[in-house]
């Protein structure tokens, strides 16, 4: 019976919390109390002003909640405004006998060039839309109805974009009826089920458009049986059509999908096995990008779980297929069409890659926790350009890369924290080949090793150091130029730590330094052309006093030198950048203040003030 | 056949040349130009904005890491890059990127903040302030991986490639 459910309801859905798919319509997200929070920064000449008001009313009357959000930046000389804000108030009354309702408005700007010498360049932009919702429905089943209006109006600025290319600039008050229908249906004890739909449409509109069609479902089930194992199946169609004057976008954007798993698991080891599809078409009316029909598809399978005598395993079999196909927009003119159409063709791809993942652990809590963990991954990535049978140089590549890495790394509790390998050693080989003849002197292979070492030893509760150290050396050689080999040599180390109780340190300070060398090897010997050597000692101090203030002075340098060989010469460079200032903040019961002032010296640059403040307050 | 036959038959496997994970033999080169490489993560920008500036299409892909993503900072929504720059880079663009802070290489990483204006003949400038992360995946050769920009900038490359939807 179970399974005939199964089969009876292929068509249906996810299972989660009960919501409808238009929910955000009326139901400002993710509030759960009333704040207000104001913040600014200024860097380079350029200052950033950010607002964000929440406000929530819970009560037997509904819910009532206000989100308004700005991001405004200032820049240039003389100053120019511009950025934007966006304000979403709803309320909705959670269904009484059955009803519910629901009502919001929601509003978008944005404006740029406020304050510029020439007041011609000044434009802004607005959208708003209000809408009234009714929900029915029990705790099985639920459907709402939308209606509202959507308007959109630009003041346009003389170097404003029309949406489409050449389209005069819009500056007329656009007007349209909004309205929505949605449905939602779970069930199944045996075998949970959920289905959801709902569509979207403007009535009337003329220059915009605003459109929505999804279906979207999911039922789990237990193939065998008694909850042994679980299967879940989901598939879902979304379609969006918008045309906005306020964000200038004429674009369509739709994708099926369906995804299956599998999980089952068989005393200490778990299989699970994980395939889907899904289909993305993009089409760009305003004609910006080229419209793009994108189909993949996936296969994984993994299998793990514990071994005995403390060993554990994990091996991972993947395989993902994509098709993308381009169409740019015609022109009219056939010489033009001809040739997009053709850079249409050469450009789809095809792309295949397939991977297996193993990794083997041993544990044992002997000498205060050790964790033995070795890794071989291996993976070959291909794309395929079959409508392209002589490419050029201007063209997409086909191209092979193989990847194999492998892993060997030592844990311990008792030297290194949080997960960290004590002691790795890390591999790559690599072979990255262009197989048509036009692109194939650029295939190439890639060997490299890194050597890693991470130590923390706590000291009387009161200390914290932390050493980290790499070294990693790389070669990189061309399969058609065999004289012709790169590598690289890198080393550097990172040391500091932190002082205090773990929970509010007084201070915590870091010197990392690190040397990078580039040239050419012949034979065994490495003749390197490009020395990089980095500096970048940080520190911050933490002062607390009354459990409310905190000062916080910091510092931070970073000196970065490098020498090139031209060729005949050797050449120096230097870039440096030092900040330095000090952070005080104030915690309340609700409210918080913090302010930062820094001075920041940059050679080669301009040194500068730096400022910033956030404020907050919860009620 | 027992467990240890079956693993030791695939063990066999790469030795005997059935390696699965092997690419395909590539042809015989026919051509001998390559594009310019960018060999320290600073030449990225220059040659970008000279590959732009000439309308050399395949230039300016070559400086673009082939899974390259176009973002808004603090949003999840990304657009291939390369589909952005395929029309950018259809015509002569002036291009001009302004370097406003820096972090140094390390393990074939690097990042930049810039301010850029991009302006196509014909068509609206695109500007705004963006971060790059640069990836080098040959030893001395940088491509641009992730293109994130400042949502401050109503003319961003994020929204002038149709990201801009409410």
């Amino acid at each position: 019976m179970r399974r005939q459910n199964v089969l009876i309801q292929l068509g249906a859905l996810a299972v989660g919390a009960w919501a409808l798919p238009g929910d955000s319509l009326v139901v400002v997200a993710d509030i759960d109390s009333s704040r207000i929070a104001v913040s600014g920064d200024r860097e380079l000449g350029r200052s950033f002003l950010r607002h964000r008001l929440e406000w929530l009313r819970v009560g037997d009357e509904g819910t009532f909640a206000v989100r308004d959000t700005s991001l405004f930046r200032l820049s240039g000389k003389p100053g120019v405004w511009g950025g934007e804000s966006f304000l979403d108030a709803g309320w909705h009354r959670p269904p009484d006998s059955g009803f519910g309702w629901g009502a919001s408005w929601k509003l978008w700007n944005r404006a740029d060039g406020l304050g510029a010498p020439r007041a011609s360049v000044a434009e802004n932009a607005w959208r708003q839309l209000a809408v009234v919702r009714g929900t029915v429905g029990d705790s099985s089943w639920a459907a709402a109805a939308s209606l509202g209006a959507l308007a959109e109006q630009a003041d346009p600025g003389s170097a404003s974009q029309g949406i489409r290319f050449g389209e005069p600039v819009s500056d007329a008050l656009h007007g349209a009826g909004f309205w929505s229908l949605e449905g939602s249906w779970s069930g199944f004890q045996s075998a949970p089920a959920r289905f959801d739909a709902s569509w979207s449409d403007l009535l009337g509109g003329g220059a915009l458009r605003q459109a929505r069609v999804l279906f979207d479902g999911s039922i789990e089930a237990s193939l065998a049986g008694e909850g042994r194992d679980t299967a879940r199946l989901e598939a879902w169609f979304d379609s969006t059509r918008i045309r906005s004057v306020h964000s200038l976008s004429d674009r369509a954007d739709a994708q099926r999908g369906a995804r299956v798993a599998w999980v089952f698991p068989a005393g200490r080891q778990t299989l699970r096995v994980a395939a889907g599809w899904q289909r993305v078409v993009a089409d760009d009316f305003a004609d910006r990008v080229p419209d793009l029909e994108r189909t993949e598809s996936n296969l994984e399978i993994e299998f793990g779980g514990v071994l005995p005598k403390g060993w554990m395993h994990r091996n991972v079999f993947f395989r993902r297929d994509e098709e993308r196909v381009w169409r740019s927009s015609r022109t009219g003119d056939p010489l033009d069409d001809a040739m997009s159409a053709a850079r249409d063709a050469r450009d789809r791809s095809e792309t295949g890659e397939f991977g297996l993942s193993d990794t083997l652990s041993w544990r044992t809590d002997r000498w205060g926790g050790v964790q033995l963990d070795l890794g071989l991954s291996q993976s070959l990535r291909s794309v395929r350009h079959p409508s392209n049978a002589e490419p050029s140089m201007a063209d997409r590549p086909d191209e092979d890369l193989s990847k194999r890495q492998w892993i060997v790394g030592l844990r311990s509790d008792f030297l290194a924290w949080g997960g960290r390998h004590f002691l790795s050693w890390t591999g790559l080989s690599q072979e990255d080949v262009f197989l048509r003849a036009v692109r194939s002197g650029e295939s190439g292979e890639r060997i490299e090793n890194k050597l890693g070492l991470n130590l923390s030893l706590p000291v009387l509760e009161l200390a914290r150091p932390q050493l980290r150290a790499w070294a990693r050396e790389l070669r990189d050689s061309w399969r058609f130029m065999p004289g012709q080999r790169v590598g690289l040599l890198e080393y550097g180390a990172q040391g500091g730590g932190e002082i205090g109780p773990a929970d509010a340190p007084w201070l915590v300070a870091h010197w990392t330094r690190w040397r990078t060398r580039t040239g050419s090897l012949v034979g065994d010997d490495f003749a390197p052309d490009r020395i990089q050597d980095v500096w970048q000692p940080e520190v911050r101090g933490f002062l607390g006093w009354g459990g409310a203030w905190a000062f916080e002075p910091w510092g931070r340098y970073q000196i970065e030198r490098e020498r090139s060989w031209t060729g005949t010469d050797w050449t120096d460079g230097r870039y440096s950048i030092a900040r330095a200032g000090t952070d005080l903040s104030w915690s309340g019961d609700r409210t918080a203040l913090r302010f930062s002032v820094a001075r920041v010296w940059s050679d080669p640059g301009v040194d500068d003030w730096v400022g910033s403040f956030s404020a907050r307050r919860a009620w | 056949m027992n467990k240890r036959r079956i693993l030791a038959m695939f063990a066999m496997l790469p030795v005997l040349g059935c390696d699965p994970f092997a690419p395909a033999r590539p042809e015989p080169p026919s051509s001998t130009r390559s594009f310019p490489r960018a060999e320290s993560s600073d030449r990225v920008a220059p040659l970008l904005d000279s590959a732009l500036g000439i309308g050399d299409r395949s230039g300016a892909l070559s400086l673009l890491d082939p899974s390259a993503t176009l973002a808004l900072e603090g949003s999840a929504q990304t657009n291939a890059l390369d589909n952005c720059f395929q029309s950018l880079a259809a015509q002569a663009s002036e291009a001009n990127f302004t370097l406003l802070e820096k972090t140094p290489d390390v393990s074939d990483t690097s990042t930049r903040v810039l301010e850029y204006s991009i302006q196509s003949a014909g068509r609206p400038a695109v500007s705004g302030k963006a971060t790059w992360i640069l990836a080098s995946p040959s030893v001395k050769n940088w491509r641009l991986r992730r293109w994130i920009d400042d949502p401050a900038y109503p003319s961003s490359l994020y929204r002038s490639c149709g990201g801009g939807s409410p």
